[in-house]
């Protein structure tokens, strides 16, 4: 039997705990008793979880144990903890999604994502920190407080989604869910070390999560492992006649195909998105790391220049801004005062430009798409930094949405991976992205990167 | 932009500021425009409609969700 005093067990993977759990060696009630301890020892330092829900996590271990000794099994997050982004309704919790105008916005019912986590036996422990109305690179709250990077304190976690990645990485969860409007999971999984994936536009349901803007959001998981990723996208992924957005694709099992590797896949390493250098030396390092990898693994590789990418990461910027604003108009007419000034900034800037603005962005956007596609046709995977620097200083807003963004845009599927540690021992990571509804080729190849690459599972030190 | 394809100056794109929030309801004042602007924004607000104009895509659907290209089947978009 495994030692349920050890914080240790905290860092074992989705699939590693599971099959304890199955086998009976680790109680989902003892996991989950050993998780809210350490979420109560370490968010006073990390500030990762803007509330725990012991009750309603209690409550479903409790239900796990017992349907898991009657010989019930349902998946790989049955009896696992995991937490979810504050801006997703969890029924008779609040969401605030980060701000003071929602403080009061209590769900009675669960959004999709809880639903389908908790259909899957998930116990979920508590809601995640995150940027104000999920509307900030970086993890700087007016009201709730920035959240430390794990890895040097003194560093920024990244935004939006902060508290997930901050969570994750810690080991203070398993897993959590993220949302990723320009790069709100990527980016965080970027710099705290973990594994992000943004799936296909309209792949998972963002019904009851609080919207930021509704052409480019993307709800998705936050992992320490590939496969694990994989392993939640599995859960979230799907069809839900609530959610228009959502297409009717066939579920996949990614996590069963997650080793069959890349060989003869072609893949293109963007050498130039029209924007300058690409990142710092570490992440100029970590990207060539990844690509000598893949190459090894027997998939072909080629320097491809997309300068289209730094004119769609400007156009969607602005696509975002607008429909960010027209969200939220309502609370910068009444309540703008109970709006932190940088978020208040960003959505006033939607109001400079002219009528026409959006209408036609979108039509440049569709233009750029087909172009990107010329440039890409023929090549199966793209992989470009996860984002051009190492976690910038806490309070900083310095996370950089140039190689997240387009894909935003794009709709296309996009995971970052961590390959190495750059300045201040702070992580660097690659992102691999495809064509619509190919999770299962990003997921392949960023297994390939984890496998064979530098990082090799390291964690940060742990939280005295 | 004007209809000649000449770029709105900052002194024109910040009456449009002003007009577009007041039309709103929308507080904006001129401490707002000024700190907002501190970085630049406005240039980049005029570089944008520039880069959208340059697109040429006028004649384009405007493809909001990629319900054109993006099919349910892998591969439709490759």
């Amino acid at each position: 039997m495994a030692d349920h005093n050890d914080v240790s067990l905290l860092q074992r993977s989705i699939r590693d705990i599971a099959a304890l759990i199955q086998a009976r060696e680790v109680s989902p009630v003892e996991v989950t008793e050993l998780t809210l301890r350490e979420i109560e020892r370490v968010n006073p330092t990390l500030n990762a979880f803007r509330t725990a829900t012991p009750d309603r996590a209690m409550q479903a271990a409790r239900c796990a144990e017992t349907d898991i000794v009657a010989g019930t099994n349902r998946g790989p997050l049955h009896g696992v903890p995991v937490a979810v982004k504050d801006l997703m309704d969890m029924a008779g919790e609040t969401t605030p999604a980060g701000s003071k105008v929602l403080a009061d916005r209590l769900a009675s019912a669960d959004s999709e994502a809880v639903r389908l986590l908790d259909e899957a036996g998930a116990v979920l422990v508590g809601k995640t920190s995150m940027s104000e109305l999920a509307f900030s690179p970086g993890s700087n709250n007016a009201h709730y407080g920035p959240v430390p990077n794990p890895w040097n304190h003194a560093h920024d976690s990244g935004g939006s989604s902060s508290g997930s990645g901050a969570a994750v990485a810690a080991g203070l969860v398993y897993g959590a869910t993220g949302s990723d409007t320009g790069g709100s999971i990527r980016m965080p999984a970027t710099l705290c070390g973990i594994v992000g994936l943004k799936p296909t536009f309209g792949r998972v349901s963002a019904r009851g999560a609080v919207t930021l803007s509704w052409s480019l959001d993307h709800i998705g998981p936050m992992t320490r492992t590939v496969t694990d990723a994989a392993i939640m996208l599995e859960v979230l992924a799907g069809h839900d006649a609530g959610d228009p957005r959502t297409r009717r694709v066939a579920p996949e099992r990614y996590s069963e195909r997650i080793d069959e590797g890349v060989a003869g896949l072609r893949v293109a390493v963007l050498s130039d998105d029209g924007a300058g250098p690409i990142g710092t030396a570490a992440v100029d390092e970590g990207l060539r790391s990844g690509v000598s990898v893949l190459e090894s693994a027997g998939a072909v590789v080629e320097d491809v220049a997309i300068p289209e990418l730094s004119q769609l990461s400007s156009l969607y910027g602005t696509l975002l801004v607008i429909e960010a604003a027209a969200y939220h108009e309502r609370f910068l007419r009444e309540r703008p005062d109970d709006i932190g000034e940088f978020t208040r900034d960003r959505l006033l800037g939607a109001y400079a430009y002219s009528p026409t603005t959006f209408v036609r962005g979108q039509q440049a956007r569709a233009e750029l798409r087909e172009r990107i596609n010329g440039r890409l046709r023929g090549y199966d995977l793209i992989v470009t930094p996860g984002i051009p620097h190492e976690a910038p200083p806490l309070g900083v807003v310095g996370a950089n949405t140039r190689f997240t963004g387009p894909f935003n845009a794009l709709g296309w599927p996009a995971i970052v991976v961590p390959v190495g540690l750059g300045d201040g021992g702070l992580p660097v990571a690659v992102q691999i992205a495809a064509r619509p509804w190919l999770e299962s080729l990003v997921l392949r190849a960023a297994r390939v990167v984890e496998r064979d690459g530098p990082w090799q599972g390291r964690v940060p030190p742990r939280i005295a | 932009m004007h209809a000649e394809g000449v770029p709105l100056t900052v002194d024109e794109l910040r009456a449009r500021w002003k007009r577009n929030a007041e039309a709103a309801g929308v507080r904006l004042t001129d401490d707002d425009i000024a700190r907002i602007d501190e970085r630049g924004f406005l240039a980049r607000v005029a570089a944008v409609e520039q880069m959208i104009e340059a697109t040429n895509a006028v004649e384009r659907t405007p493809d909001y969700l990629d319900i054109l290209h993006t099919g349910t089947r892998e591969g439709d978009n490759g």
